[in-house]
């Protein structure tokens, strides 16, 4: 009795623990093994500028893994998010050309666009009933073809230095801004996820669907804000990206939503619903960046690398998933 | 036998009658926009340019229908085709050698997949992806990331250029597994036990069905076929290129969903996949004859994605 009590009163906490132990605490082994590894096979790794080298280059998948998680957790799924960062910076950039330097104008563009196609893509799959895997599947050429067809396949600059502060190249107390907006993300989908009403709404939705409606869960809601902060979130990944770059291309983002759901289901969620975590899909994101940093390090040729990320990839989920 | 024609006969009224609908509507549209469309020449370059996807999303219908996913077919592919190019060189140049070795080669990466994502009980959609990255690596690495160069003339004629009976050999190869494919999945026993395993994976348990074994024969046949694939594809071009096939699962999987499979499993048939494949063949090269801007087709290619999944789901 006392147990049930205290289970209810912190289901989201009790989930967090139970998803660490089952699917994802044996990966966390294999996450720092990697890092003990890398530490002794090269004197470079384990020193905080490469750690902020990571951070960085890290950020941009695990931006997009926490709105991911969230998608796969409601059992959908988004392909689009590579070209909705084109996209999405293109149009942040044009804004800035046409209306003013301003980074605010940026900003609000590129997330309200990443929200608007992630707001078009979750009333098309639930109102017409059709998987979001095909769903963002159009949406993936939809985004691409405009951000080319805009821009005229040619990148757009931007020039306001504020942008290049807030987004990309600033530091505040000494952490890179990129790295700040990802734990701020972190942050956020945590408590949206495990410690507020929604995010159970998310897991009801994902797990049984059936169910989750007849407790009176409006699933489709759910599903639909749910693509909507994928979306919204890989319009921030864009800001983070052009602001690096000094400009936007319409050729960003290309197969990068491959790297952001294999975080996602690396970090133990399902593909098909109902489960997983946003610490699990950022150290997911993690591990990836580990990797191709660390294989780097040590001096692996660029082909036997992809060899070994792949084995780790093998490695790291049998461990994950023995009990 | 009965009950299969009975099943095949539901689907073709409801989601795939859409999508054949929408088949025919792209067919007709493009022969009255462009005087090309329309002929002989250019129908068997659609069947060629499809080959590859056709034959591969024939055996990833298997795959999906039975629950699982494959990510690797495209690096699947291209290892295929380079180790049936060295072989041809190292051992004897000939087309027996290569054929073997590569269909040896796609489906020893289909098996251990299989065995990987059923006895660790692990997504395929993660081993796949492992083994994508696995392939690819030790296909640059054996290469040194250089082409492979194949001389023989006959390897050329059986899987790229010939022709039997006035049809070019990629298509004989592609309507050749394609009956295979509805043979063994739409009116054999083992097709029967893909869609158990794949719609109710513990009703399929309970009723004797080896599901495992089920699984590990689907991945292993789309492996062999990604196989069959690398030879098409190295007999075109007259040698093994390391970087081919990078993508191509997305078209893959892409053919059969469109064709009105389940990613999750128990649902979907082999001509809604060649249909499915050949929709995305007569887009690619329509928007082409027609002359619309590359950027523009891609926009165009995402909404006709949207219109026939909505058509076919309505």
């Amino acid at each position: 009795m006392n147990a049930q009590a205290s289970s209810l009163r912190h289901p989201a906490a009790n989930r967090i623990l139970k998803n660490t132990v089952s699917s994802g605490g044996l990966l966390y082994v294999g996450f720092l093994a990697l890092i003990v590894i890398f530490a002794f096979a090269s004197p470079v790794f384990l020193t905080p500028e490469n750690f902020a080298n990571i951070g960085r280059q890290t950020t941009l998948v695990s931006i997009m893994a926490v709105g991911m998680a969230m998608v796969i957790i409601a059992g959908e799924f988004d392909l689009s998010v590579g070209s909705v960062m084109a996209f999405a910076g293109v149009l942040a950039a044009l804004a800035m050309q046409r209306f003013g330097d301003v980074w605010v104008i940026g900003a609000v563009v590129a997330i309200a666009a990443g929200a608007a196609v992630g707001l078009v893509n979750g009333v098309l799959t639930t109102a017409l009933g059709i998987p979001s895997f095909l769903i963002t599947l159009g949406s993936l050429s939809i985004a691409r073809g405009l951000a080319l067809l805009v821009t005229g396949t040619r990148p757009i600059n931007i020039l306001d230095e504020n942008y290049y502060a807030i987004f990309g190249e600033g530091t505040v107390f000494g952490v890179p801004v990129p790295i700040l907006w990802t734990v701020a993300v972190a942050v956020a989908g945590i408590v949206l996820l495990h410690y507020s009403t929604f995010g159970r709404q998310i897991y009801a939705t994902g797990g049984n669907a059936t169910a989750a409606r007849y407790t009176g869960i409006n699933t489709k809601r759910v599903k639909i804000i749910c693509l909507v902060i994928a979306g919204s979130l890989a319009g921030l990944a864009t800001l983070v990206l052009t602001a690096r770059s000094h400009a936007a291309r319409p050729d960003a983002g290309a197969g990068i939503e491959l790297d952001v759901i294999a975080s996602v289901i690396l970090g133990g969620a399902a593909l098909s619903g109902g489960r997983g975590t946003i610490i699990g899909a950022l150290i997911g994101s993690l591990m990836i960046g580990v990797l191709n940093n660390g294989l780097n390090l040590v001096g692996v040729d660029p082909s036997l690398q992809l060899t070994v990320k792949g084995l780790i990839i093998w490695f790291a989920v049998t461990i994950g998933r023995r009990q | 036998m009965d009950n299969a024609l009975v099943m095949a006969r539901r689907r073709l009224l409801t989601a795939e009658g859409m999508l054949v609908f929408a088949f025919f509507a792209l067919i007709i549209f493009f022969s009255f926009a462009s005087p090309v469309f329309f002929t002989l020449a250019n129908l068997s370059n659609i069947g060629r340019q499809t080959a590859l996807v056709s034959i591969v999303a024939v055996g990833m219908t298997f795959v999906i229908v039975a629950g699982e996913f494959d990510l690797s077919v495209g690096s699947t592919l291209a290892l295929s085709g380079v180790v049936a190019a060295l072989a041809m060189k190292g051992i004897a140049p000939n087309l027996a050698v290569g054929a073997a070795a590569a269909l040896l080669t796609g489906a020893g990466i289909g098996f251990v997949n299989g065995l990987l994502a059923t006895k660790l009980r692990i997504p395929s959609f993660l081993i796949t992806l492992g083994s994508l990255s696995i392939t690819r690596g030790i296909v640059l690495v054996i290469t040194d990331t250089r082409p492979v160069v194949i001389t023989n003339a006959t390897y050329f004629r059986v899987f790229g250029e010939g022709q039997l009976l006035g049809v070019p050999t990629p298509i004989v190869w592609t309507i050749i597994v394609i009956a295979g494919g509805i043979v063994g999945l739409h009116f054999s026993s083992f097709g029967r036990t893909v869609y158990a395993a794949g719609g109710n994976r513990v009703a399929a348990l309970y009723s004797g069905i080896r599901v495992d074994r089920v699984k590990i024969v689907a991945l292993t046949l789309v492996g062999t076929l990604a196989g069959l694939a690398g030879l098409v594809l190295s007999a075109r071009s007259h040698a093994a290129r390391p970087d081919v096939g990078a993508g191509f699962e997305l078209d893959a999987i892409t053919a059969v969903i469109l064709g009105g499979a389940a990613l999750s499993g128990g649902r979907g048939t082999i001509v809604g996949a060649v249909i499915g494949s050949l929709i995305i063949g007569i887009l690619n090269n329509g928007l082409v004859l027609i002359g619309v801007d590359p950027s523009l087709q891609i926009v165009i290619k995402g909404l006709i994605i949207w219109l026939s999944v909505s058509a076919s789901r309505l």
